[in-house]
């Protein structure tokens, strides 16, 4: 019941969010929801997916489509030197970009985004990438700085051909999305047999 | 050398960008910096580019298990092409 409201007062009124959070943990799809209404960006999209504990500085800059996916990485659209410029050089400047995420991006885990950049529909963005400069639609990018390192349109063909080789595959072929708890046990118990068959547990 | 596996080589230059990289029947990814899951992609297009084939899923999942050779990828690609030996 503390939950329901806690999530309601949350969703509908922007209060006691740290409550919500606490009691119902939300998960990405939830909390893109919650940001959505009250996150304060220029504009988030439908159907994305944004964990609590996702950085974004300036979400007032940021533009995000819909179906984005961001694992907890940090979205960063101003320059945070101007601060010892002005104090140490009497320097008065900005610096400053935007951020445009469009349609159906995913962002991995521990990636920085920052500003002035475009990371167009499709892409996937690397575990660790520092994307400095945009980034082209369907590109896959890894490293610091960023680099396409492949189109998603190739690297598809490979992952499907390697999901088809796990002793899983018609588990996976049967799931709907990327996750299915009712499944995940199953699929859990057939991983480990497959990655540690030979040691000791 | 024969002619596929020297034309083979000129692919493997390319793509990992080593005019003096040279290739044998049991170089594998163990043996040339860079080629990973990324540079396995490109180098898997490239080699269909070059020699005007498509690998089909399995033959692509094929060559990219631990320990496969550029010898296995010759003979798969020889088949493909219709024609044994150089």
């Amino acid at each position: 019941m503390l939950r329901k409201l806690a999530r309601y007062f949350a969703m509908e009124h922007n209060r006691c969010v740290a409550l919500y959070k606490r009691l119902n943990r939300p998960g990405g799809r939830e909390w893109a929801e919650y940001l959505r209404r009250h996150g304060g960006f220029y504009h988030l999209g439908t159907g994305c997916s944004l964990f609590p504990s996702t950085l974004v500085v300036d979400p007032q800059y940021t533009w995000i489509g819909d179906r984005v996916c961001l694992g907890s990485c940090k979205l960063i659209c101003h320059d945070g030197s101007i601060e010892m410029l002005y104090q140490r050089y009497d320097l008065r400047i900005d610096r400053i970009g935007p951020i445009i995420i469009e349609n159906d991006v995913f962002v991995g885990e521990g990636a920085m985004v920052l500003g002035g950049t475009t990371i167009g529909e499709g892409s996937i963005i690397g575990a660790g990438s520092v994307v400095r400069k945009s980034i082209p639609a369907g590109s896959v990018v890894t490293g610091n700085p960023a680099k396409v390192v492949a189109k998603v349109k190739n690297v598809i063909r490979f992952w499907e051909a390697e999901s088809t080789q796990y002793p899983w595959a018609g588990l996976i072929a049967q799931r709907e999305g990327a996750y299915d708890a009712a499944m995940e046990p199953e699929l859990c118990r057939m991983r480990q047999e497959y990655f540690f068959k030979d040691m000791p547990r | 050398m024969s002619t596929l596996q020297s034309d083979l080589q000129d692919v493997f230059r390319r793509v990992f960008d080593d005019d003096a990289l040279t290739i044998t029947g049991a170089t594998s990814a163990a043996d040339i910096d860079g080629w990973d899951s990324m540079a396995h992609i490109d180098l898997i297009i490239a080699i269909e580019k070059q020699f005007g084939v498509k690998f089909a899923g399995g033959e692509i999942a094929a060559l990219g298990r631990r320990g496969q050779t550029v010898g296995d990828m010759l003979q798969l690609l020889e088949s493909k092409m219709g024609r044994i030996g150089g």
